[in-house]
């Protein structure tokens, strides 16, 4: 599994097999990777709406209750360019890149935080692997592991994706991986985190 | 026993603290203090003339609860009207229109701008603006409220539809009403089927009318509603009015409208025979339209492309294949509809950027391009050479490829080609916002 360097990312995205789009300026495109922006969209999770996590509570269903717990799990903002969200210590938030992107399926993408931002505290916790094939904004979870509140503005760049070619690891092979329950999103939304693992939780 | 002045102050005290319940909202892009202003300035002008109104001028009083009634419903309407309630960036770019088409002079400035409210509200139907018609004296500017039905927050295509709406906004402005009068009046309502209301009434009840209207206006009889008291019953002035609005929207948000509108008044009216006491036959309106892209050359881009021209084709085919038949439905001459579209598009054209204008061919392929590839629709664009570029596209022309690509796809996909031209118009804003 080899990187892309900037010569490999640029040729891939005027194939337009490779989509990040769309990049607002040059030297968004680094040595290896792609500055991403902060897009239009928060997601954060109701303090004091769940005890706790639960997986069951994620099985298929469409009565009320399972529908409001799933729709007043988190509170969504806009957030107009010019505008700005104030993420707190210990918060997470889930908020789109700016950028849709189209992964071909012979290429893998990996999501990390600005060092910039990493240095005051910015983090991008988790899912940092984007599958081949996957298309749509990508869904940073954004935390805080700093002492002090940070503004962000959408249009910032706050993240940067690099792609690593997946022919090399397993020559003529690639992608084929199934579909992503988030493929096409627009903006972030919650999980299914039991999904297709159901057998595992007690019987109801 | 309260009086009726102690009832009002009461009620004045009510809305000043509604007033600052909605700080609890963010509504409007520009943040609430304009808005939060505006209404404060009139709460105090209401209180002043309440203070000074004895018990006993019942006609001010009366006057002073008609302006707190109509306050209380504009306040009522914040909760619907947050910015996650509608699709911020199309509603951007509808305001940009609608301050050029507005702005009018009044009592503190000469050039003052419409403060636009937007609501979230309803279904397929709910489609307006609003346009205050009275305001207190101490009014600094005219409210325009933006009403986009809540089931519709992502359909950014048929919110093109709000381009007639805009039109009543604009028929309803000082500064434009009497110039868009001499327009229509001359070449539109000085002779032919809308002539005046009696020849209208013999146009709809004559016996080449379809039979699907012949049963409508059936209907009406047994209420005493025939070609002599037809018009006792329907507005005329409301009819005319809503003619002008069509092809003030044809004219700025071109072909989107048209098809926004033949798309919706059908789904509501799948004869187009449908005709209220407000609007004439849905078929007529549909026909007019399509008439006018013709004359204003919406549809007669020369592109060499074969593709693209593949593409528009099959649009406008389908499009056209909405017009009804019958040429009982064609209400107006060609000459008649090309003068009056002429001067109304002069008009427009003095008041950027109001006017529709065609997109470039390679504008349109790109964007066609785009939203074939599942891509949303902007002017960022590499080329062969791995250059990047970003350069400013119209929404409006957003809004016409959506169009162009959902006449040749599946029709269940046409909820993400909305929301793909949604992201792409919030993209867009980021060009711009970057390149400004």
């Amino acid at each position: 599994m080899s990187a892309l360097g900037k010569s490999a990312i640029v040729d891939r995205l005027t194939k337009r097999d490779l989509v990040v789009a769309p990049i607002l300026a040059p030297d968004q495109i680094g040595g290896s990777s792609i500055d991403l922006r902060f897009g239009t969209v928060v997601l954060i999770a109701r303090a004091g709406r769940q005890s706790h996590v639960d997986p069951s509570a994620y099985r298929t269903s469409s009565g009320h209750g399972d529908i409001e717990s799933r729709k007043q799990k988190h509170e969504r903002f806009d957030v107009p360019f010019r505008e700005s969200f104030l993420l707190h210590p210990g918060m997470l938030a889930l908020v789109p890149t700016l950028e849709w992107v189209k992964i071909p399926e012979d290429l893998q993408g990996i999501v990390t935080t600005r060092s910039s931002w990493a240095r005051e505290g910015l983090n991008i916790a988790t899912a940092t692997i984007i599958n081949p094939g996957y298309v749509g904004v990508i869904t940073l979870e954004l935390a805080n592991f700093g002492e002090i509140p940070i503004k962000l503005h959408p249009g910032l760049r706050i993240a940067q994706i690099a792609f690593y070619d997946l022919r090399s690891l397993v020559p003529g092979t690639g992608g084929g991986s199934p579909a992503s329950q988030f493929q096409l999103a627009f903006e972030p939304e919650a999980g299914n985190i039991s999904r297709s693992d159901e057998k595992f939780l007690p019987k109801v | 026993m309260r009086t009726t002045k102690d009832f009002l102050e009461q009620e004045h005290r009510n809305l000043v603290a509604v007033l600052e319940e909605t700080l609890r909202f963010k509504y409007g892009i520009d943040g609430s203090l304009e808005f939060f202003e505006e209404c404060r300035s009139r709460l105090g002008f209401v209180a002043a003339e309440l203070a000074r109104t004895p018990n006993t001028d019942i006609d001010n009083l009366q006057r002073v609860g008609g302006l707190i009634l109509e306050l209380s419903g504009l306040l009522s309407r914040i909760e619907r009207s947050s910015v996650g309630e509608y699709s911020w960036p199309f509603v951007e770019e509808l305001k940009r229109i609608a301050v050029a088409i507005c702005t009018e002079a009044t009592l503190t400035k000469p050039d003052s701008p419409p403060m636009i409210h937007v609501l979230s509200d309803g279904g397929l139907d709910q489609y307006q603006i609003f346009t205050e018609s009275n305001r207190p004296s101490s009014a600094g500017r005219r409210i325009l409220t933006i009403v986009v039905p809540r089931t519709l927050k992502h359909f950014v295509l048929l919110h093109s539809i709000l381009g007639h709406e805009i039109g009543h906004a604009m028929w309803q402005c000082s500064t434009h009403q009497n110039a868009l009068k001499n327009i229509v009046n001359r070449h539109l309502f000085s002779s032919g089927t809308f002539a005046n209301p009696a020849a209208t009434s013999s146009w709809l009840f004559s016996p080449n009318a379809p039979a699907a209207v012949k049963s409508q206006l059936a209907m009406l009889n047994p209420y005493g509603i025939n070609q002599t008291t037809f018009f006792n019953w329907a507005q005329w002035p409301a009819w005319i009015e809503e003619i002008i609005c069509d092809l003030i929207g044809l004219l700025t948000f071109g072909p989107s409208f048209v098809a926004a509108e033949a798309n919706l008044l059908y789904s509501m009216n799948p004869s187009g025979a449908g005709l209220g006491q407000r609007h004439p036959p849905v078929g007529c309106r549909i026909n007019y339209l399509l008439t006018g892209v013709s004359l204003q050359s919406f549809d007669g881009e020369a592109f060499k492309d074969a593709n693209v021209t593949g593409f528009i084709n099959s649009f406008w085919s389908a499009l056209k294949a909405k017009k009804q038949a019958d040429p009982w439905f064609d209400v107006f001459t060609d000459a008649q509809l090309k003068a009056a579209t002429d001067e109304m598009s002069t008009l427009l054209a003095s008041l950027p950027p109001a006017r529709y204008s065609s997109p470039t061919e390679t504008d349109l392929r790109h964007l066609l391009e785009q939203l074939h590839a599942t891509v949303p629709p902007t002017g960022f664009q590499i080329d062969g050479t791995g250059a990047m570029n970003c350069r400013p596209i119209d929404f409006r022309h957003t809004l016409y490829a959506g169009w162009v690509v959902g006449a040749s796809s599946d029709p269940l996909a046409f909820e993400r080609l909305n929301r793909l031209c949604q992201h792409g118009i919030m993209q867009q804003r980021a060009i711009d916002t970057m390149s400004s």
